[in-house]
């Protein structure tokens, strides 16, 4: 089963996006970034959703952290943040999340499209025949 | 005067599509919670001239409001986390005392919700 680790300090989303993604994925949630940054070596995740503002290691410090992995540096990433200001995803994919998704999830199918999105395997081109 | 904006019921249903009815009664519970810790916290901010602490106080009830269908609130500590960087002092206390009036406007409903779906 596709293993997603939800990265959160808030219990209300952490119990709310694990509901929505319990029935399709196996879900691990971490309180902080320092728990994530322990634990997802041994239960390496084919995915990341990564809150932004944690306290101590913020979002983006992890998500450096986990590119220097050699082990979860090629992890697909989700930024998860409830700034929602203009502009925001723009400097969350230019700061190397993969995607982004605003909360409050006041609708889930976003969510789970971006996640779709990111393990779907993308074509790869090949070169044309001579 | 106008009777105060209630939560928005589509919020609970949803949390009940989504995870049955222990989601909502848990999401219930962490808002009845923590909606009078983070005004604490931010009244202690506001005494303690700390801007930090206010803007994590504030930030820590964005999605916890919305999730339960406490919009209004939401909203006011939205803006009240994007203020607390830069705003004048007046301008915070007037917005931690609308967190306030928000908090006590969605709160008596709310408790009932958690109080009928827990008994």
């Amino acid at each position: 089963m596709t293993r997603v680790a939800v990265v959160e300090d808030n219990e209300d989303n952490r119990l709310l996006v694990g509901a929505i993604l319990g029935h399709r994925y196996e879900v691990t949630a971490y309180e902080s970034g320092r728990d994530a940054l322990a634990g997802m070596p041994d239960a390496r995740p084919d995915l990341v959703l990564l809150d932004i503002s944690l306290p101590e290691l913020d979002g983006p410090e992890v998500l450096r952290r986990l590119r220097a992995d050699p082990r979860l540096g090629a992890v697909p990433v989700i930024a998860l943040t409830a700034h929602a200001m203009a502009g925001d995803r723009e400097r969350f994919l230019a700061g190397g999340f993969d995607e982004y998704v605003a909360k409050p999830i006041v609708d889930e199918r976003h969510l789970l499209e971006a996640i779709e999105r990111l393990l779907t395997p993308r074509p790869v081109a090949l070169p044309a025949l001579p | 005067m106008t009777a105060p904006p209630p939560p928005d019921p589509a919020a609970l249903e949803r949390l009940e599509r989504i995870g049955g009815a222990t989601l909502v009664v848990r999401i219930l519970a962490i808002y009845l919670r923590d909606a009078p810790l983070r005004l604490g916290e931010a009244r202690e901010a506001l005494v303690a001239r700390d801007r930090v602490g206010l803007a994590a106080a504030a930030h820590g009830l964005i999605s916890t409001a919305a999730n339960v269908g406490a919009m209004e609130l939401s909203e006011t500590v939205r803006a009240l986390e994007r203020a607390a960087r830069t705003a004048p002092w007046e301008e915070l206390e007037t917005g931690v005392a609308a967190m306030a009036r928000a908090i006590d406007e969605v709160t008596p409903a709310l408790t009932a919700e958690w109080q009928r779906r827990d008994g």
